[in-house]
């Protein structure tokens, strides 16, 4: 394919190669791992020529592909069952377990496991600009993240669902609508079983492109510089705007077609199938929209929040070269706050005290206590919670100083005893009180200060009543 | 959207963030943590109040998703700091120096280059990669610069990769476990312990353990472990250097 914006060079002119070439060397180099894993299977453990590992890895790829609709996504278990069944179905003379290597083999390849999941990064020959240059694709087919409920689910990436669909060098919009046109003249022909399968990869299509556009308003929310929102990326959002209106179309007319198509009873149980697909893609569509309306604003209070962040560590960040290979030459002396700071960072916060799921669960799995066991009091209720009332010696010791002042001959009023005794330690003021409460109606004998109540009343910011009268009692 | 705050705000996020304290809880399957969340997303406002309150706390809001729910980090000397005492008891200066080497091992390996840690994909480590990773790291060392004797040396003063390589990979115990104080058996500890704080799930017995790193433990290693790290490992040579210059 020659575009227009190709400049066009007169075929006498040493070799030259268009745009559309390097396209297409790297639409062929992204199904190198699936010829990898074939050429690789004459180095496994016991005989696998009757298996086709590069089928059964499509196969693996259309199950992710299926399972990316509503549900989050395949299982391992799930793709690894389905090749398991394809591979048996290849060689059934043979053991089941070599079956499940091969499916397991076939799944760790489209992983890239060999190289810790990495992704595969592949080098081609680029003449494009008229002379030679060596350049690199990167991509990844299968991926594996973790579902919203915990478990983890496979992926296929965008670079795998192209490989899948077989539009090797569009961009996602411009397959989208191819997908879109092919299923529609499908539907014209009466070829329904293919409109089933074209509107599989439709729903895949509206998957990817909300995807897209999700990742765009998280990396807003995380650091919204990191995204082009001057040209970028209002760009993609006013022409995501549009092909949603496109397609909100296009279903309208689809879902009529083939309603159409059931109650006249051509389309058999095809159509059904079809429709619930065209409407799952209609959801998808109003859910990117709803998505697209909420952009707008994200961005306008990203920017409020983010305007006086302080510019952020660098985002990249080779942990083997900065961190590793550094620290490894450092002693306890020069690394040990480095090391211990990594460590208790990647673990996580502990929270104080934290009572653990597992000693819960063995406490409650114990034995009944018998019976006749004497009740013991759990000595966790018996907190002390700091509401200690009791009074500090030093109360005490003023309380008495104060008290002592009570004269032999004469008397003294409570309310000059408290005014003192606020002038000493904290408490002896209630001290004095009880004090004198006790000297108006003593219990026991050989008490000797003694209280009487003229009528008069107190006047004290802590304590009402009277204003007793204290004397003391000579003792003989 | 930016809401006015009320009272009953502060509680919803401390609410927020005591479920990132219990990093087993996940917004799909616990009452009211994912509203929590899709507000933390999309209310600016209430996303302040979560960082103002963690930051009273001494805690680090370092992400918030559907999926992880939050990831906290403790912020120094913090309650929540986890301390090596609380790690393990009784380690000399050089066990820490080795179990803090292990645990950076453990992410170098799981995450060999700076887009692995950017990406959101499950990755997987075993106890046997992570010793054989970081067994070669220290013979490579040890080819470039020699034995040079340092018996004299204080331990304190010996690098990690010595420290590292004087420890046996593993040692046969009675009753067949992996001996504490090997090198397997400080990064089986290791595992153990992301796996008891959330970080990650065991998922096969093979290669010495293999366990799947969950994307909380990513985060905590980008947003926070790595940096604070670094910072340390660079406040170091600045200030020798510094020392080096005024000496």
């Amino acid at each position: 394919m020659v575009d227009a914006t190709t400049p066009r060079l007169p075929l006498t002119d040493a070799p030259w190669v268009d745009d559309s070439f390097v396209r297409r060397v790297r639409a062929l180099l992204r199904t190198a791992p699936l010829h990898d894993l074939e050429a690789g299977k004459a180095l496994r453990d016991g005989d696998w020529s009757p298996y086709d590992l590069r089928g059964l890895a499509l196969a693996a790829v259309d199950t992710v592909i299926d399972h990316m609709g509503l549900e989050f996504g395949a299982t391992g278990a799930q793709v690894g069952r389905r090749l398991t069944e394809l591979a048996r179905m290849s060689a059934p003379n043979r053991p089941i377990d070599e079956a499940e290597r091969v499916a397991d083999a076939v799944l760790s390849g489209l992983l890239n496991d060999r190289q810790r999941r990495e992704a595969f990064a592949l080098t081609y020959s680029d003449w494009s600009g008229r002379r030679h240059r060596r350049a690199q694709v990167v991509f990844k087919l299968l991926e594996e993240i973790e579902a919203p409920d915990g478990t983890v689910v496979l992926r296929a990436t965008d670079e795998a669902v192209n490989l899948f669909v077989g539009a090797l060098d569009r961009d996602i919009a411009d397959a989208h609508a191819a997908a879109e046109a092919v299923l529609a003249s499908q539907l014209r022909r009466g070829r329904l079983d293919q409109a089933v399968h074209t509107a599989r990869a439709a729903r895949v299509r509206s998957i990817q492109y909300s995807s897209t556009v999700q990742r765009v308003l998280d990396t807003t929310r995380h650091d919204i510089r990191q995204v082009d929102w001057r040209a970028k990326v209002p760009d993609l959002l006013s022409d995501a705007l549009g092909h949603l209106e496109e397609r909100l179309e296009t279903e309208r007319h689809l879902v009529t077609a083939v309603r159409a198509l059931i109650e006249s009873h051509d389309g058999g149980p095809a159509a059904v199938t079809l429709l619930q697909l065209i409407e799952d893609c209609q959801l998808r569509h109003l859910d990117l929209h709803a998505l697209l309306l909420q952009a707008r604003t994200t961005f306008l209070d990203e920017q409020e929040r983010q305007r006086f962040t302080v510019a952020a560590e660098a985002d990249v960040f080779e942990l083997g070269e900065q961190l590793l290979s550094p620290l490894l030459e450092r002693s306890a002396v020069d690394g040990g706050a480095a090391a211990e700071r990594f460590l208790s960072a990647a673990v996580g916060p502990l929270p104080p005290r934290l009572v653990r799921l597992s000693d819960l669960v063995a406490a409650l799995l114990q034995p009944r206590r018998a019976d006749d066991d004497p009740p013991t009091g759990d000595p966790t209720e018996l907190v002390d919670l700091g509401d200690d009332r009791r009074f500090p010696p030093e109360a005490w010791h003023d309380a008495r100083q104060v008290m002592a002042r009570v004269p032999v001959q004469g008397e003294v009023r409570l309310s000059a005893l408290l005014r003192a005794a606020r002038e000493s330690a904290a408490g002896s003021a209630e001290l004095v009180a009880l004090a004198a409460l006790h000297a108006f109606a003593p219990e026991g004998t050989g008490d000797a200060v003694q209280a009487t109540d003229d009528g008069r009343l107190l006047d004290d910011p802590q304590f009402g009543g009277r204003d007793l009268v204290l004397r003391r009692e000579v003792v003989s | 959207m930016t809401s006015e705050l009320r009272p009953v705000d502060a509680g919803a996020a401390a609410q927020l963030l005591s479920y990132g304290l219990q990093p087993r809880l996940r917004p799909a399957s616990t009452a009211g943590y994912a509203d929590l969340v899709a507000r933390h997303q999309s209310d600016v406002a209430f996303r302040d109040l979560v960082d103002h309150v963690a930051d009273g706390l001494g805690l680090l809001v370092l992400e918030a998703d559907g999926v992880s729910g939050v990831v906290l980090g403790a912020a120094p000397g913090s309650v929540f700091e986890l301390r090596l005492a609380d790690y393990r008891a009784n380690l000399s200066v050089e066990d820490r120096l080795v179990h803090g080497l292990i645990h950076v091992g453990i992410a170098a390996y799981t995450f060999p280059t700076a887009a692995s840690l950017a990406d959101d994909d499950a990755r997987h480590a075993s106890v046997q990669a992570v010793e054989r990773f970081l067994r070669t790291a220290s013979e490579q060392l040890s080819e470039r610069r020699g034995d040079a004797a340092v018996a004299d040396d204080p331990p304190e003063t010996e690098q990690a990769w010595r420290l590292y390589l004087r420890r046996q990979p593993a040692r046969d115990t009675a009753d067949g476990r992996v001996g504490v104080s090997t090198t397997t058996g400080m990064i089986k500890y290791a595992f153990e312990r992301l796996v008891s704080s959330g970080m990650a799930t065991r998922t096969a017995d093979t290669d010495g353990g293999t366990y799947r790193m969950h994307s909380r433990y990513r985060t905590g290693v980008r947003e926070l472990a790595a940096t604070a790290a670094y910072r340390e490992l660079t406040d170091v040579a600045m200030s020798r250097s510094t020392a080096a210059r005024g000496g």
